[in-house]
């Protein structure tokens, strides 16, 4: 498959605190790194599940690749082209090929427009004339198993199904290469949850499109996604294909994240959880390995000496000085589990 | 089945209508719960199923344009809910029955510390402020809040969103309340920590001696959780049981394709997902039979005539299916 997005050493830094506040607490660099040295690559027709905590930089990642959060260091290559360096024009043109689908569509939707204004909004955004037309609407609309009825419909009128379908229309108007799906089914029904993932998979297979899919529903991920990243604190701490990540995690918080999910099913009860504490603060990266604070495996290494994203299976990457051994691979040494 | 002792909430034939411009919404009709002592019960069902009207009619929290029909009891402790003044009810409500919301800012006040907030929860109490203080840093320690004496003094913004939903647990078993209602406590968390809090709220529960009622549509946060499940479709409870019994002998069509639905339950990797096709009932016009009839596909003959009322498959399974009766 040949490659179409390349992100290499992306940085994404925020300014935290106003002047005042960062001298109250005394901060030298009033800053958080919320995405730090991300590399990854995105083929056609592929789908690349991106999973973390909360706060974990899954977003900022997203926006940073579709140009809305500027990048402190690092490239982003689109379909062979380099993003960085270019001018608003040719940056628009590359942009048309990039959509997003936001975290949350509701809020996400103007509530003042039908639906017909929201989904073809790209192309005025866009600048591309004579296509607000009905057809083009009614045709969006189609695509993603809405009655025309609809067009005239304003967001509140619309369930959560519905709205996440519209926002799929909307993304699909200017015929994107790459969507980036922001929790696409977060608060929808199972059964509702399996429609909009089943939408995307046959878009997918009739239109040829990558996803880039930010989540952090892992029963999910598992069904959807080709490859993986796992992601703590602005970093990838395991990359991978995703049925070898689901089973044989090699770094222990991709471990502790699958042991997190609970299993429907009352005789599959955890009398104790893998994972214990809270998240650090960005603010105050811990030393060492930056998981060591809540890692059951740490020892004295991980507290002083940095782990560097490294391969320890082929095809996947972890940053952790004692990865679990791939069972494919037996006779690697590991924290041993 | 159980009589007042052993039962901390009783719910029997409750209705609900909200009247509309449109028409009458049905909210819930004839609805049956029972949450016993020192049990945990689960509500599940889809959006709009009619859940947080059900915890609304308990606390007596309902819109204004909501009509209870006349037939419907909600008695907690052997006191009818419905019929209770409003002092009692205040006195009941963050007391005797308390609430943890999705998102713990909206029980939290921004501008307040905590430790005012929670030594203001024990204004009843006859007791002294440095007593209360301690109560308050007691209940944040075993929620897992470290140093708590000394955090009574920070405000909610200087707490993770994790740690802030501790605390809202912490406040709301203050007063050792019989009956703790939790309406999708950890939406807002990712899973490790949804799986702390989860195991927070059991333990504390079977501390203080509290019953449960929690809302949720993660099947697998229910199995774990709860001993007893509800399952609610459309304004109607179709299934409920103990929690067994619900995930390996449902019965009703219902709550085996909300099952077969979890991407959680199936093993094998596949791209296309099941679903239930069709689409929820509208409650202003509902169907003359069974109410998932149009979406049913084990659907004969009776189901499109009249409703099912609900059958028993033993004591404590109870399912609302034309199947179960002539089975
Ligand atoms: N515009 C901004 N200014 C300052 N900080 C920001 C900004 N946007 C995000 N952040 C911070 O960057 C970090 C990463 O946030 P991000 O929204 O990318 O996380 P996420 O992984 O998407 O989390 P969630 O699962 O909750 O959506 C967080 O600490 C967040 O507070
Ligand atoms: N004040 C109201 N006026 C009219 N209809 C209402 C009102 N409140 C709720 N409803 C309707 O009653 C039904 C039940 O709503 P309810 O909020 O109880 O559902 P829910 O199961 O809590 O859903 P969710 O999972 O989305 O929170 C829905 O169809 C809703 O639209
Ligand atoms: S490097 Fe050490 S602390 Fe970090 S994840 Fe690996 S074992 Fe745990
Ligand atoms: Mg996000
Ligand atoms: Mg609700």
């Amino acid at each position: 498959m040949p490659e179409l997005l390349n992100v290499e050493g992306l940085r994404v830094r925020f300014r935290t605190a106003g002047v005042v506040k960062s001298l109250i607490q005394r901060l030298t660099d009033p800053h958080i790194d919320a995405v730090m040295q991300v590399s990854f690559t995105l083929n056609e027709g592929e789908t690349f599940g991106l999973v973390g905590e909360s706060g974990s930089g899954k977003t900022t990642l997203g926006r940073a690749v579709i140009g809305l959060v500027e990048m402190a260091e690092g490239s982003i290559t689109f379909n062979g082209t380099e993003l960085r360096g270019l001018d608003d024009a040719r940056l628009r043109v590359i942009r048309r090929h990039v959509a997003m689908m936001f975290q949350d569509p509701v809020a996400s939707l103007s509530p003042r427009k039908t639906v017909r204004n929201i989904i073809t909004e790209p192309f005025h955004i866009h600048r591309i004339p004579g296509r607000q037309s009905g057809r083009d609407a009614r045709k969006l609309l189609n695509l993603v198993g809405l009655h025309e009825g609809f067009l005239g419909a304003y967001p509140h009128q619309l369930s959560g199904g519905q709205a996440r379908r519209v926002g799929v229309a909307r993304a699909l108007a200017l015929e994107p290469r790459l969507i980036i799906a922001d929790e696409p089914t977060a608060g929808l029904d199972v059964s509702v949850q399996g429609e909009i993932l089943n939408l995307m998979n046959r878009l997918q297979r009739e239109l040829g499109l990558s996803y880039l899919i930010i989540t952090h529903n892992l029963p999910v991920v598992r069904h959807v996604s080709d490859r993986l990243a796992i992601m703590y604190l602005g970093r990838f701490v395991e990359t991978g294909d995703t049925d070898g990540i689901f089973a044989s995690p090699a770094h222990p918080y991709t471990l502790g994240l699958l042991a997190a999910v609970p299993e429907p099913d009352p005789d599959k009860r955890r009398d104790k959880l893998e994972l214990e504490g809270e998240i650090p603060s960005l603010m105050n990266r811990p030393r060492g390995c930056e998981f060591h604070t809540r890692c059951p495996f740490a020892r004295e290494k991980c507290r002083s000496e940095a782990p560097v994203l490294r391969t320890v299976a082929p095809g996947r990457m972890a940053s952790c000085h004692f990865p679990f051994p791939n069972p494919a691979e037996a006779g690697t040494s590991g924290s041993g589990g | 089945m159980n009589n007042r002792h052993d039962t901390v909430l009783e719910v029997r034939d409750l209705s609900v209508d909200f009247l509309t411009g449109r028409g009458t919404v049905r909210a819930l009709r004839h609805v049956d719960l029972t949450v016993p002592d020192n049990r945990i019960v689960g509500i599940v069902g889809e959006s709009g199923c009619g859940k947080s009207t059900l915890i609304n009619s308990v606390l007596r929290l309902l819109a204004d344009n909501a009509v209870v029909a006349k037939s419907s009891s909600v008695v907690f402790k052997g006191r009818d809910v419905l019929a209770m003044s409003p002092a009692d009810l205040r006195g009941i409500r963050g007391q005797e029955i308390s609430m943890v919301f999705q998102d713990p800012m909206t029980a939290l006040n921004p501008v307040i510390s905590i430790g005012t907030q929670m030594t203001d929860i024990l204004y009843r109490l006859d007791m002294s402020m440095a007593d209360k203080r301690r109560l308050a840093a007691d209940m944040l320690g075993q929620v897992g809040i470290p140093d708590p004496a000394r955090r009574l003094a920070d405000y909610p913004h200087q707490f993770s969103g994790g740690m802030r939903q501790r605390i809202c647990i912490a406040m709301a078993l203050m007063m050792n309340p019989g009956l703790l209602i939790a309406d999708e406590p950890t939406t807002a968390l990712d899973v490790t920590l949804e799986a702390q809090i989860i195991h927070l709220m059991k333990d504390l529960c079977a501390r203080f001696g509290c019953s449960m009622l929690f809302v949720s549509h993660n099947l697998g946060l229910i199995a774990e959780l709860c001993d007893e499940v509800v399952v609610m479709y459309a304004g109607e409870v179709v299934e409920q049981g103990e929690v067994h019994d619900l995930f390996h002998r449902a019965q009703h069509p219902y709550t085996r394709m909300l099952l077969d639905c979890d991407p959680a339950r199936i093993e094998e990797k596949r791209r296309d997902l099941p679903t239930i096709s069709g689409s929820v009932p509208d409650l202003i016009d509902l169907p003359r039979g069974c109410i998932f009839a149009p979406r049913c596909p084990e659907r004969y003959a009776p189901c499109s005539d009249s409703a099912p009322a609900t059958y028993d498959v033993n004591a404590v399974h109870q399912v609302r299916c034309f199947k179960v009766r002539d089975a």
